[in-house]
């Protein structure tokens, strides 16, 4: 729901994550920040950032 | 010993020539004393077992001579001016390493006590006995593996490739040998194709193997076969099998799942030999298929599932103890009494009473746990002691003032982070009074000098920058209330986890998210609040519904332990399923024990049994609920504060092979009957069929008991009229455990098994009297015709159709074959999901009669847990609503998975919460739209607060 | 249910509709009524909530006007339990709001009759004022315009643009429907039983069947306006793509919440961006101008919209009163709907459909939003 909004305002759903982890997959968590790091790297600042009007 | 006198190294192990001397010395001292007939001063007297033992006896260790390091000879010296020790080689280097004993015996070398900061070694402790006065003990020591090394035809030990699996699991975890990695020994390369051989050691009737069935290995294997497909995209998994024994809680499901969803190989055969190819050092295996051709087939790896042993030491602790073993080393409990053992005040858990898995092993804990409580409930509570707290100052007119503590946590933190650097940091934020650093600031002394800051100061609010909360969070909060300040106005830091761990190799940058950490924490903090958790009473009075052997044991057990019972049972008799059993497999009777047990139940005074009795309704919750009961026309309310659901479930019946249409149809329990009954004359051929409507469409799970009460049955026509045919068609023969002889014993006694598969189910027809099977023999490859004077029918378990209406009046969830389902499988086997609801027996899932037993005193036991308790306290993190921003829309009241919300309709529609049931999940807080419900120590501020601080 | 003929041949449709209105209380089929009435100064339509059969003067349900949404005045007389019956008037997207808000525990059906109307849509208020100011358009002159269901429009001002692109003309989970469109000097309410043989002797009113022509037209409207729908909804998204458009068309927000004051289902006694989570002390103002150097004041605007959208869009029936409460008329009506659609559709959510049908948020299926 979330990422159906935010497309429509132009931040696209590569910016928001979903992922169902459990506690005990510590690994997989740390797994999961890294390609989200690496992913938003990849995309550069939020553009809505470099906005003043909102 | 008088008279003998020693030093050195035999007694200390390894020590230096130093102290050698002055062990020496101190010795001949001593002798000079004994001598004069003198009182022995400055010397110690050394027990027996105490001097320093050899690590290894001396022959178990192959004894290597030295490596000799290859030199240049002389003649070749004189002409240059090259290296004249060439060194060991690789090869030699190791084979030179390989000496040494790794005997890890302490050398007294203290290096060790000057690493350790806290100064927490202490070489002068030496062991101690110990004398504890117990009531009751529990003895739980596990069990052993197999050893694989017996079983040399499948080459464990002899090629790399072949792994137990318990090697194998370790190689499948994180913190394994090759970090998680999926790779063959012998080269480490990633396996394409992987081989399980089940029952090694198990189901074995030569003397290196066992005969029981380990009960367990059918299913690890299965998931190591599916873990190991997750590891590794595209690898072939088989597992060479016997019989699935895949007979728990969803274990058809998950067995299921590998064969359909993961493409798991299951190979029905029994494996003669693995051999290595030595080229590639591929494993090849030969075994028998089912239809009794040999085949042979390569893989990369070979897991052998090794069965359970029981541990070395049992015999030991069962001879120490006076308890008896099984004829296989276990302590196997009687039958009726799980957990008990040949003596009164000794109790039994886990592996040690036979193989089981973990839910089982946590059931058979707990009811262990009952039993001892049973025995102590008058000495419950008698060694607590409660602790004083001075009262808590009123800082809601102070501005905040925080004090922050950076832990250095010996090197873990302060080795990375520049924790003086953070400090001074930390004591330029905004709010912060005072900013100190401790070595570790968990120890004693340093919690002493937060409680002495926190008056010195005035400080009202406390951040600590260390390590998780989760361990540490309630030592810091408890010595706020030392020192009079409310625990909630509590923040902490996780710079180690969160820092120092995880940018290791970046202290710099360390240092500055350290900083970050704490400036989050420190903005947080100034908007904490005191939060006073609240508390409600607690009814010390259970229900247990149902009246079977399971509801009728755990209201013993209850009683037993102290508190008051209501036993509620929908039939007019008590007994459930139990009052058609007769005998059981190992040749007991229930009727005796349920007769027993049910006049137990009326000469005690602690339990209420209202029999002919329906649960209408429920309201109430933990420690306090109202459940109104339909007794004949009058309606009747009970008030308790926990509840047992022990609702049982019944024989299916069937729809197939002319059940109820012909009258030599039978079921198991009917069968039962006419034995009783003595209504069998005549009868010689006798054909049943196992997983009657299991382990197939609309009742897809696997009903566990059939197999054994089919087995049951047989022996007893066997044992009634030798002269009479039995014939079991069968999928898979599940006698776990112990059972595994009495399938044995079956078979001895002529008893013939045939296997069918889904695909290829049996077939009935009848003429007049008579019926006629038709069932394809794997083993013959033909179709058999059989002649059945009577055919009975293996139906199993289905659950109770009433199981819908209480599992919404409890508002406890049902698994999605309509049995009730458990909170954690593993580590909750007994608890719902939500506090002061337990289940056990039928309801849960199919099971023998025993293991209804020990379930049902583990729920008992878990209840326990929560009636001796006087009132229940909140967590501090619940949620809160604003009543003046609430409009009552209910949107949090349907989000509560704990029932902690409620709509107050009497009192302007508030969405109120019941402190004592909230969980802090925050799921109510996330759903309100207008900011009116909030959670303590996680409003909305506050995280607004601490995000603003982390982007500076 | 019973059609009933309610015939006005001869005399101006409001006559007859304000004497089964006025037989609605006098034959007790209602205690009160709420209503929307004409102004005394004739140049606007407001909800009245009316007692004695006698005050009631000007009714004017029809009229293409509407200044609030009922469901609002529905959830205040229902609250609480009102002890007793009110019937209340509502236009299709009033009584699918009604619907919602009755999810939502803000309104209870117990002691209502709900009087559907049909609606082809409505003017913007200013636009409604300024001609029937000038007797260009009221209630009659609307009802004998627009029964064919063209004419929609009065000179070169037209119906408001989320009118045009509504699909529901009749209204559904009413009780009782007071039919005009498709029809020819009379109206066919369609009405309980018992109601019927209350008001069959004073009203003079005949049982008939649903004319075909009213269905036939009704169907068409429906199909075109859908089409309608379909189209500008596409357009958006073809628009609304990009952070750019966003906040070309979002930039003048004032954040005055009037849209959020005149949304049926925005129910909350004080909006989270009126509380102390948004009330922020000066220095943070100062703080996140000297992060991007400049910031518009008021600050979350498009945060506001957002949060909004978040909370009221699984439940947006589309009426269209914020967009004609905004004052910097900002397309707020078909952001809500068109993105409020994508996110009902991704739980095959239809809101003011069905009464029994839960809210997605408190409902859980083992199978949803699974990658599609």
């Amino acid at each position: 729901m979330v990422k159906t909004i935010l497309k429509q305002f132009g931040i696209p759903e590569e910016r928001v994550w979903f992922r169902f982890i459990s506690a005990s997959e510590g690994k997989l968590f740390g797994e999961t920040v890294q390609q989200m790091v690496d992913a938003l790297k990849k995309l550069g600042p939020n553009p809505l950032k470099m906005q003043w009007e909102i | 010993m008088p008279g003998v006198f020693a030093g050195g190294d035999a007694v200390t192990g390894p020590k230096t020539v130093i102290e050698a001397v002055a062990a020496g010395k101190l010795a001949a001292e001593s002798i000079h004393q004994y001598l004069q007939g003198l009182e022995l001063k400055n010397t110690f007297k050394v027990s027996e077992e105490k001097v320093a033992p050899l690590r290894f006896a001396g022959d178990e260790i192959p004894r290597f001579e030295p490596e000799p390091v290859s030199c240049a000879e002389p003649v070749e010296r004189a002409k240059n001016f090259s290296e004249v020790s060439a060194g060991y080689t690789l090869q030699q280097a190791k084979k030179e390493a390989e000496r040494c004993l790794n005997c890890g015996v302490c050398s007294e070398c203290l290096e060790c006590t000057k690493v350790c900061l806290p100064a927490a070694i202490d070489h002068s402790m030496s062991d101690e006995e110990i004398e504890l006065a117990a009531g009751a003990v529990i003895l739980s020591p596990g069990f052993e593996p197999f050893d694989a090394r017996l079983r040399q035809e499948f080459g464990w030990g002899i090629y790399p490739n072949v792994l137990t699996s318990i090697q194998f699991e370790r190689m499948l975890s994180a913190s394994g040998p090759f970090q998680g990695h999926l790779v063959r020994p012998s080269d480490k390369t990633e396996p394409k194709k992987i081989a399980f051989i089940q029952c090694i050691g198990s189901r074995d009737s030569t003397d290196k193997g066992s005969e029981y069935c380990s009960a367990v290995c059918c299913m690890y294997a299965t998931k190591q076969a599916i873990i190991a497909q997750e590891h590794v995209p595209g690898l072939e998994t088989a597992i060479f099998y016997i019989d699935v024994r895949a007979f728990g809680k969803d274990f058809e499901k998950y067995y299921d799942r590998a064969r359909l969803e993961h493409g798991v190989r299951y190979e029905k055969c029994i494996v003669s030999t693995v051999r290595e190819l030595q080229q590639e050092k591929t494993l090849r295996i030969k075994y028998r298929k089912a239809n009794g051709k040999f085949a042979e087939e390569d893989f990369d790896l070979v897991v052998l599932s090794v069965g359970l042993r029981p541990s070395a030491s049992a015999g030991e602790l069962a001879g120490r103890t006076g308890i008896k073993l099984n004829e296989y080393g276990f302590c196997q409990p009687d039958e009726f009494k799980p957990g008990c053992t040949s003596k009164e005040g000794v109790f039994v858990s886990g592996a040690f009473c036979g193989p089981k898995d973990i839910p089982e092993t946590v059931v058979e804990s707990s009811a262990a746990a009952a039993h001892a409580s049973c025995l102590l409930s008058t000495a419950r509570g008698s060694l607590t002691a409660a602790k004083e707290y001075p009262p808590e100052r009123d800082v809601s007119d102070e501005e905040p003032s925080v004090g922050v503590f950076v832990c250095n946590c010996g090197i873990n933190i302060g080795g990375i982070i520049n924790v003086p650097e953070v400090v001074k940091y930390a004591g330029g934020l905004r709010n912060v009074k005072y900013a100190e650093e401790f070595l570790f600031t968990c120890s004693q002394d340093n919690i002493q000098k937060i409680k002495e800051r926190i008056i010195e100061y005035g400080l009202n609010r406390l951040v600590v920058a260390s390590c998780t909360p989760r361990t540490h969070a309630p030592l810091f909060m408890s010595s706020m209330r030392e020192a009079g300040l409310n625990p909630h106005l509590f923040e902490q830091a996780n710079i180690r986890e969160h820092s120092a761990w995880v940018h290791r190799d970046q202290p710099a940058a360390a240092t500055e998210k350290a900083k970050e950490l704490v400036s989050m924490s420190v903005a947080k903090a100034c908007l904490l609040e005191p939060v006073a958790t609240s508390f409600i009473e607690v009814n010390r009075r259970a229900l247990v519904a149902g009246g079977g052997m399971a509801g009728i044991t755990a209201a013993l057990s209850l009683a037993g332990q102290g508190f008051d019972v209501y036993l509620v049972e929908k039939e007019k008799e008590l007994g459930g399923n139990a009052r058609n059993l007769f005998y059981t497999i190992q040749g007991n009777n229930p009727q005796v024990l349920l007769g027993r047990l049910v006049n137990q139940l009326q000469e005690n005074p602690r339990i209420t049994v209202l029999t002919g009795a329906e649960i209408k309704e429920v309201s109430g919750y933990v420690g306090n609920y109202r459940t109104k009961v339909k007794l004949g026309r009058e309606i009747r309310e009970l008030t308790h504060g926990v509840v047992i659901m022990a609702i049982g479930a019944r024989e299916a019946r069937p729809e197939e092979y002319m059940y109820g249409e012909h009258p030599s149809v039978l079921t198991q329990t009917e069968l039962e009957h006419k034995i009783v009954g003595n209504e069998l004359p005549g009868v010689k051929n006798i054909v049943m069929i196992q997983c009657v409507g299991s382990r197939q469409e609309g009742r897809p799970y696997c009903s566990r008991i059939c197999c054994s009460h089919a087995i049951k049955n047989a022996l007893k026509i066997k044992e009634i009229n030798p002269a009479a045919n039995v014939f079991i068609l069968y999928r898979d023969v599940r006698m776990y455990g112990f059972m595994e002889k009495y399938y044995k014993k079956a078979r001895s006694k002529g008893v013939i098994f045939i296997r069918y598969d889904l695909e290829n189910k049996p077939s009935v027809t009848a003429s007049g009297s008579h019926l006629t099977l038709q069932v394809n023999d794997p083993v013959l490859g033909e179709q058999v015709s059989l002649d059945a004077d009577l055919l009975v029918l293996s139906t199993g378990v289905a659950p109770r159709s009433d199981n819908e209406k209480l599992s919404w009046l409890f508002k406890v969830a049902l698994t999605a074959d309509r049995f009730f389902a458990e909170a954690h499988m593993k580590l909750r086997p007994v608890d719902f999901a939500a506090d002061g609801i337990y289940l056990c027996g039928l309801g849960h899932s199919p099971k023998l009669l025993g293991e209804s037993i020990a379930q049902a005193n583990a729920a008992a036991v878990r209840a326990v847990t929560l009636l001796s308790k006087d009132r229940l306290e909140s967590l501090g993190i619940v949620a809160t609503v604003d009543e003046d921003c609430c409009k009552g829309c209910g949107l949090c009241v349907a989000v509560c998975a704990y029932d902690a919300r409620y709509l107050d309709r009497e009192n302007g529609m508030i969405a109120r919460v019941h402190e004592v049931l909230c969980q802090g999940c925050g799921a109510c807080v996330a759903s309100c739209p207008s900011g009116a419900s909030q959670q303590k120590g996680f409003a909305k501020q506050q995280i607004i607060a601490m995000a603003d601080a982390a982007l500076g | 249910m019973k059609n009933m003929s309610l015939k006005f041949t001869g005399q101006n449709p409001g006559t007859a509709l304000l004497s089964f209105f006025r037989a609605l209380l006098t034959e007790k089929a209602v205690d009160s009524l709420l209503v929307p009435q004409e102004v005394t100064s004739k140049n606007s339509v407001v909800s009245t909530l009316v007692k004695e059969a006698d005050r009631i003067a000007a009714v004017a349900p029809l009229a293409p006007v509407s200044l609030a949404n009922a469901a609002r005045h529905v959830s205040d007389l229902t609250f609480t339990d009102p002890e007793e019956k009110i019937g209340v008037v509502l236009r299709p997207c009033e009584a699918r709001a009604l619907v919602e808000l009755v999810k939502l525990n803000q309104a209870s059906l117990d002691h209502l009759l709900l009087i559907g109307v049909d609606c082809l849509g409505t003017f913007n208020p200013t636009d409604y004022s300024r001609m029937a100011g000038k007797n260009l358009l009221t209630q009659d002159v609307w009802i004998n315009q627009a029964a064919k269901g063209e004419n929609i429009g009065t000179g070169n001002v037209t119906i408001r643009h989320c009118c045009r692109t509504c699909d529901q003309i009749v209204p559904e989970n009413v009780d009782l429907t007071i039919g005009w469109v498709g029809l020819n000097e009379q109206f066919v309410i369609s009405m309980p039983d018992e109601i019927a043989s209350m008001l069959k002797e004073n009203l003079a009113l005949e049982e008939i069947e649903m004319p075909a022509e009213r269905l036939t037209l009704i169907a068409r409207l429906k199909e075109n306006r859908a089409a309608e729908k379909e189209r500008v909804f596409h357009e958006f998204d073809r628009k609304f793509d990009n952070i750019e458009a966003l906040t070309a068309e979002l930039a003048t927000c004032l954040r005055c919440q009037n849209c959020r004051r005149a949304c049926p289902l925005c129910f909350c006694r004080q909006c989270v961006f009126e509380g102390p989570v948004f009330d922020h002390e000066p220095e943070k103002y100062i703080k996140w101008a000297s992060r991007k150097g400049i910031i518009e004041m008021p600050t979350d605007t498009v945060l506001f919209h957002l949060t909004r959208l978040n909370h009221m869009g699984m439940s947006c029936i589309g009426c269209g009163q914020c967009e004609s409460a905004c004052p910097s008329e900002l397309p707020i009506s078909i952001i809500f709907r068109a993105v409020g659609k994508k996110v009902q559709d991704l739980f095959d959510y239809i809101p003011g459909k069905d009464r029994e049908e839960k809210l997605p948020l408190t409902t859980y299926k083992e199978v949803e939003l699974e990658p599609r």
